[in-house]
Formats: structure tokens, C-alpha cells, sequence
């Protein structure tokens, strides 16, 4: 078995109707204030992780995809961007603003821009850390009005994946003609 | 894990770890210039000078460089340690009067005017604290050693070899974002990134599919290193976003009409 296989968010492009929730309910999540109104009087800055894009006539939130061996870590030359066992994040205070992360990701889901770290303003890279610190799960997901994201698990997936194979197997056992019969 | 007392109030920090991660850990709100956590502990600007009473004899040191040792006792308001602090952030004054950074800085600790008058830098540098950050951060992370202290005394200043175009440059623009002070002028201008500070330009790829300009040239050793961003390197941030989304969309078993072109 694969180790240390994190959730990751998986997106349902047939039920994003392009609402933009996810990209607010982001942004406000990673503020003090955790909300936007509160953000906005606190004079805090809202920075969202996750984009809403159209493509082809459909719309989808695009977010970091969680790699396992995620290039934007292997190239960080001071270790703000790290990997535990589950999640890919960055910590702004180690970051230096190369934009190196953004230049490698081949979602384009890092983006730098200004933020506030311990009291100084500084530029720093941000990225989706499937809100690791937000009881509850991911904002996208608890805020997303259609249900067309969700935190999935690989392990579960890969789990349900072979039991519906086994059902159909199964059935399809069960529906040809007993031998004898 | 080490212990030890910051202005009389017990502090745990992890072993290997300075006097400034113990003051920060006490709530002191300690300021720096040339510090980053990022970066290796340089102890340039003197602003977190701090006492150290025990061992003895008691000692300014500065807390960004000065190993945590378990039983040390730190005091960073006896009055050596606020007074040495004060008379960094004025000479910080006299060489930057225009800095807006350091103006607040000196403002915080009760600094008005400098009573060292002596004739700032001119020309580009002169928000220049010589913190050192941006050499340190073009040396210890970038590798690139674009720029370095040249000159004595007086006279220092970062700058590139001969004071010319660098070819070292990678254009990451890690400099500038690091400066504390903003001394360092990065431009965007169309398919060049002008290092105004460094004379110094970088040629930009265009994205092949919106043709914003992006990718400095000097990156293109990058898809070697990283061969899954071999066919995507010049795109821009937000084009790579359609991309990936592209794909995903052409990977589900789409039903709605109009929505899918095959």
C-alpha cells in the first residue's frame, strides 16, 4: 500500500454553478476575524486559495491537488512549503517570495501576494492547506451551496471502488443460469 | 526542549534555537530588520538587542544570533537594552531619513530625529539599511550570488559584480520582496523585468496561450530539474488553472448538452 495518502478535494464540474461561494468561504476562513464583514472592518486582508474558472462552457473551483511528491516543495530553497503525511502547505514566515512554487506547480493553484506575518507585511506564497486548523474540515466544502466539492480520502475511495465492483460481481454471478438447472 | 526566563517569565523553545525565538515565545514584541526565519541569523541591524543577566557578567547581545541556552535569563527592557536599541534605530535614521519603514521603527521606540546628521546614500539606494538580506537570500537560497556587498565603510553598498547587468540574475524578484525597507525596485515592463537597483534586465516568455508575460528566460533550467512542468512551464499561473481544469472536465462522464465539444 501506498503510504502517508492524504485527502484531497475532489470537484463535481456537473454541479458548480460558478457561484464563487468557495473562493469567499476561503478567504474569510483564513482571516482573524473568520468571517468577511469581520475581515473587512478588522482592515484584515482576504486572500482566496482557490479559483473558480470556466472552461468549455463549465465552471469549477481549481485547487491545489494535494501532490504526494509535490514539486513545489522539492523546489522551496528555505522549506516554507512542506509536506506532512497528509497535506502540502506553506509557512509564511519562512517564505521569501522567489516565486519559485508558483513557476512549478503545474496547476497554477500558488500565487504570492501580501500578507501580514507576525506583525510585519511582507510578500509570501499561498496555497490551499485544506484548512488543517478549521474544525470541521475545508470552508470550500462546508460552504459550497450544491455540494460539488467534497473532501475525499483515497483509501475510502479506492475501498467503495472495489466493493461496487464486487456488488456487480455479484449480480452478475447471480443472474446467470445455475448449472443443472 | 530548553528552558529559560524571558523578563521574568518562565519560556520553553525547541533545542537549537536563538534568544529571539525565546523572546518571541514570551510575547515581546521585539523588532527586527534583518531577520527571517527563512534565512541563516546575520545580526545586522541590531534591533533586538537584548541583556543577558545570567550567566554573568550580564551582556548586550543581539537576540536574533545569540544561541538559547537552558537556565539563561533574559531582560529586554533594562535600560543598557533599550537605550543600545535606540541608538541602532537612530543611526538607522540618519543613513535612511525618507525611510517610511524606519521612520515608524524609530517612532515606535520613541525616536523623533536623528542626532547624527550625516549625508544619506544617494540615488537608488538610499531606503538601503544593509541588513543584508537580499545578498543572503540570492546566496543561501536562490544560488544564484547575483549581488554582494562591494565597498568599504562609508562607501558599502549591495550591488552587482562592477556595478553592471548581471547574468547570474535568475529574476525571481526574491530580493525586492525580502528588502524590509523597499530599497529594491523590481518592474514588469511588457517582456522585460527591470531590476532598476541591480541594472540588471530579464527577458520574459510570453504565455504560449494568453501571451502575458511570465517565465523569466533564465528559469528555463527549471523542467530539467522538474521534467513534469516540461510542457507547461511558460504558461502563466492562470492559464495553467484552465488547463488542469480542462483536463478534469474531459475526464467525467459529462451529460449536460452543450458541454462537451466531442
Amino acid at each position: 500500500m501506498e503510504q502517508f495518502e492524504g485527502p484531497f478535494l475532489l470537484v463535481d464540474p456537473q454541479r458548480c454553478v460558478g457561484c464563487h461561494t468557495c473562493e469567499l468561504a476561503c478567504a474569510a476562513a483564513h482571516t482573524q476575524a473568520g468571517s468577511i464583514i469581520g475581515a473587512v472592518l478588522a482592515r484584515e486582508r482576504l486572500h482566496r486559495r482557490n479559483r473558480v474558472v470556466q472552461v468549455d462552457g463549465v465552471k469549477l473551483p481549481v485547487q491545489c491537488r494535494q501532490c504526494q511528491d509535490a514539486p513545489c516543495v522539492r523546489v522551496c530553497p528555505t522549506g516554507a512549503t512542506y509536506r506532512t503525511e497528509t497535506y502540502t502547505a506553506v509557512d509564511q514566515a519562512r517564505c521569501i517570495g522567489c516565486r519559485l512554487c508558483m513557476m512549478v506547480c503545474p496547476f497554477g493553484a500558488i500565487h504570492v501576494a501580501t500578507t501580514t506575518v507576525a506583525g510585519q507585511e511582507k510578500r509570501a506564497a499561498f496555497k490551499c492547506d485544506l484548512c488543517v486548523d478549521r474544525i470541521g474540515g475545508p470552508a470550500c466544502v462546508a460552504a459550497c451551496p450544491t455540494k460539488a466539492l467534497s473532501l475525499r480520502h483515497p483509501q475510502r475511495e479506492a475501498d467503495r471502488a472495489s466493493q461496487a465492483a464486487a456488488r456487480q460481481f455479484l449480480k452478475a454471478l447471480a443472474s446467470q443460469p445455475q448449472p443443472g438447472s | 526542549m530548553i528552558h529559560l526566563t524571558v523578563n521574568e517569565r518562565p519560556v520553553t523553545v525547541p533545542a537549537g534555537a536563538r534568544l529571539l525565538q525565546a523572546v518571541r515565545a514570551a510575547g515581546v514584541a521585539l523588532p527586527t530588520l534583518c531577520y527571517h526565519e527563512g534565512l541563516a541569523p546575520y545580526g545586522a541591524c541590531r534591533l533586538c538587542l537584548v541583556t543577558l543577566t545570567s550567566p554573568p557578567p550580564a551582556k548586550l547581545v543581539a537576540a536574533c544570533v545569540h544561541p538559547a541556552v537552558a537556565g539563561m535569563i533574559v531582560n529586554t527592557e533594562t535600560p543598557e537594552a533599550v537605550a543600545s536599541r535606540r541608538l541602532a534605530v537612530e543611526l538607522l535614521l540618519s543613513r535612511c531619513p525618507q525611510s517610511e519603514v524606519i521612520k515608524n521603527l524609530a517612532a515606535a521606540m520613541g525616536v523623533r530625529e536623528s542626532r547624527f546628521p550625516v549625508s544619506p546614500p544617494e540615488g537608488e539606494m538610499d531606503l538601503c539599511v544593509l541588513c543584508g538580506l537580499c545578498v543572503r537570500v540570492c546566496q543561501e537560497a536562490i544560488g544564484a550570488n547575483a549581488i554582494g556587498f562591494v565597498g568599504r565603510g562609508g562607501n558599502r553598498k549591495v550591488s552587482t559584480p562592477f556595478e553592471l547587468h548581471s547574468e547570474a540574475c535568475l529574476g525571481c524578484g526574491a530580493c525586492a520582496e525580502i528588502c524590509p525597507t523597499g530599497a529594491i525596485r523590481l518592474e514588469n515592463r511588457g517582456p522585460v523585468r527591470i531590476l532598476y537597483t541591480w541594472h540588471t534586465r530579464v527577458e520574459l516568455h510570453p504565455c504560449p496561450q494568453c501571451g502575458r508575460f511570465f517565465a523569466p528566460q533564465a528559469m528555463a533550467f527549471l523542467p530539467q530539474k522538474f521534467p513534469e512542468i516540461d510542457s507547461l512551464w511558460r504558461l502563466c499561473p492562470e492559464c495553467r488553472q484552465q488547463r488542469a481544469a480542462r483536463q478534469w472536465v474531459q475526464q467525467q462522464p459529462l451529460d449536460r448538452t452543450g458541454t462537451r465539444s466531442d
